[in-house]
């Protein structure tokens, strides 16, 4: 694989996670429902698997980086965060598990609840401000619930995309059944 | 020549010429409309004419339609381009219209508060992992805006900045349950607590009076103020309007549920006071008197 066409392929990348990133900041998404699904959390997971570690790293953080500039949280909670989530999964599926769908909602489920939970311990429990089973049960539940199902379609279309991509550079994927 | 003088040809031809002569001059003479040749040669003729009449016609206006339909492209081009510089103005015109809602707005808060120094800006994004309706907006350090500024509609109060950028700030408003706000029952003037959000008024686009001792008579309606206590709001802009009022859990106090005068979750455009008497800490006697007035009688209470 040549230079040029990885890095054409980690621009799409984050052209993708632009878009998301915009998307997700709109006050129309994010008033179309009291907790909505948090679009850039299981794109970093499907990116880990698919890049790997290194580069599952690097474009979480861009993805965290870019949803820090829109959050009321300390400036690089997002951007640690999805760091950490792209470099786990990448370093799961090159270590311990297959690039399977099951895997990736394991991964998935296991990345929205660890975030959900640290948010709401961090954010929520922490600082003391009260109602904690209620604000847990409708707004995080829901919210881990609906961001975790978007990796059914996150997981095939950059399956797809990737397989895509690689045809284009003649190469093989790594890995993947 | 004699050959064809003598020929049958010519004798017919003669004859034809003499019969025509002859029903020219008996018609000229009895005055008849047609003649009976005519009549007849009408009778076949005038069938095949109007026939002939009638494609012609067919033809024309089919051929017609065509040149007619180049004339409607014409001016369906002209009215599509027409629609187009139509709709492009009336976009304008909507913006324009937009604008000056806004610079009334300003200019109705310029008048009531001259002492304000304004920043308007525009909400460019929200966080959807907030549950208090916090926003970014299209202003920063570079127009003036600093850690703190309160930020308000002409509705009401929304918020204050805290997060600076040099191109944008973010925004906690007042639903948040990390903000405390000073804040008075405009009516009676004497009934004070703080406002504080939580999650649950939070999800109701609500936020709570908090502290108001039992003495309290702050009823259903009123209007809920800023004291200008800390010098982070102005005093006297707006918050909203108490909603219902419940004891707390220590059954020591009481709270106000409010419902904010700005719309905090459709928020598109907002002011930024970048500047006012008081700010940064200088309170009025009067209402350092009343707090204190009240935050004795609560612990007393």
């Amino acid at each position: 694989m040549g230079r040029r066409e990885f890095n054409k392929r980690i621009l799409l990348h984050a052209v993708v996670i632009l878009i998301l990133s915009l998307i997700q900041s709109t006050p129309w998404y994010c008033n179309l429902l009291p907790a909505p699904p948090l679009l850039l959390l299981p794109l970093t997971v499907c990116y880990g698997m698919f890049e790997r570690e290194k580069d599952g790293a690097v474009l979480g953080a861009f993805a965290g980086l870019l949803w820090d500039t829109s959050s009321v949280r300390a400036f690089g909670f997002n951007t640690v965060m999805l760091m950490a989530i792209g470099c786990v999964c990448g370093l799961l599926i090159t270590h311990l598990m297959r690039n399977t769908f099951t895997t990736g909602m394991l991964l998935c489920f296991g990345a929205v609840a660890l975030y959900q939970f640290i948010d709401w311990l961090f954010y929520y429990v922490v600082p003391g401000y009260g109602d904690v089973g209620y604000a847990f049960l409708h707004l995080w539940l829901p919210q881990l619930a609906g961001t975790f199902l978007l990796i059914l379609p996150y997981y095939f279309t950059v399956r797809y995309c990737m397989k895509r991509l690689r045809m284009l550079e003649g190469g093989r994927m790594k890995g993947l059944r | 020549m004699r050959e064809f003088l003598k020929s049958t040809q010519f004798k017919i031809m003669c004859a034809a010429v003499a019969v025509i002569l002859t029903v020219g001059i008996v018609v000229h003479v009895t005055g008849a409309a047609s003649s009976p040749g005519d009549s007849a040669l009408g009778f076949i003729i005038t069938p095949i004419q109007s026939a002939v009449t009638s494609v012609s016609d067919k033809a024309s206006s089919f051929f017609g339609v065509w040149s007619e339909n180049e004339q409607l492209r014409a001016q369906v081009a002209q009215l599509q381009e027409q629609n187009r510089s139509l709709t492009s103005q009336l976009i304008d015109y909507d913006k324009v219209r937009q604008e000056n809602d806004m610079y009334k707005s300003y200019l109705g808060i310029r008048s009531e508060h001259e002492d304000f120094t304004f920043e308007p800006a525009m909400v460019v994004s929200r966080d959807p992992s907030n549950r208090f309706g916090a926003f970014t907006i299209n202003k920063g350090s570079a127009a003036g805006i600093s850690l703190w500024d309160p930020v308000i509609t002409a509705d009401g109060l929304v918020g204050y900045i805290c997060n600076v950028m040099p191109t944008s700030s973010v925004v906690r408003t007042v639903l948040d349950a990390d903000i405390s706000i000073a804040a008075l029952d405009s009516r009676t003037r004497g009934d004070t607590g703080v406002v504080t959000g939580s999650i649950s008024l939070s999800m109701e686009g609500c936020t709570a009076m908090n502290y108001l001792s039992r003495t309290s008579t702050v009823a259903i309606g009123d209007m809920i103020v800023t004291t200008g206590v800390g010098g982070v709001f102005p005093a006297d802009i707006l918050i909203g309007t108490v909603k219902n009022i419940s004891k707390s859990d220590n059954e020591v106090s009481s709270y106000a549920v409010i419902e904010p005068a700005a719309d905090i979750y459709n928020l598109s455009d907002v002011f930024v006071i970048t500047g006012f008497d008081g700010q940064g800490g200088v309170m009025t006697e009067a209402v350092t008197e009343n707090v204190t007035e009240t935050a004795t009688a609560s612990s007393e209470n």
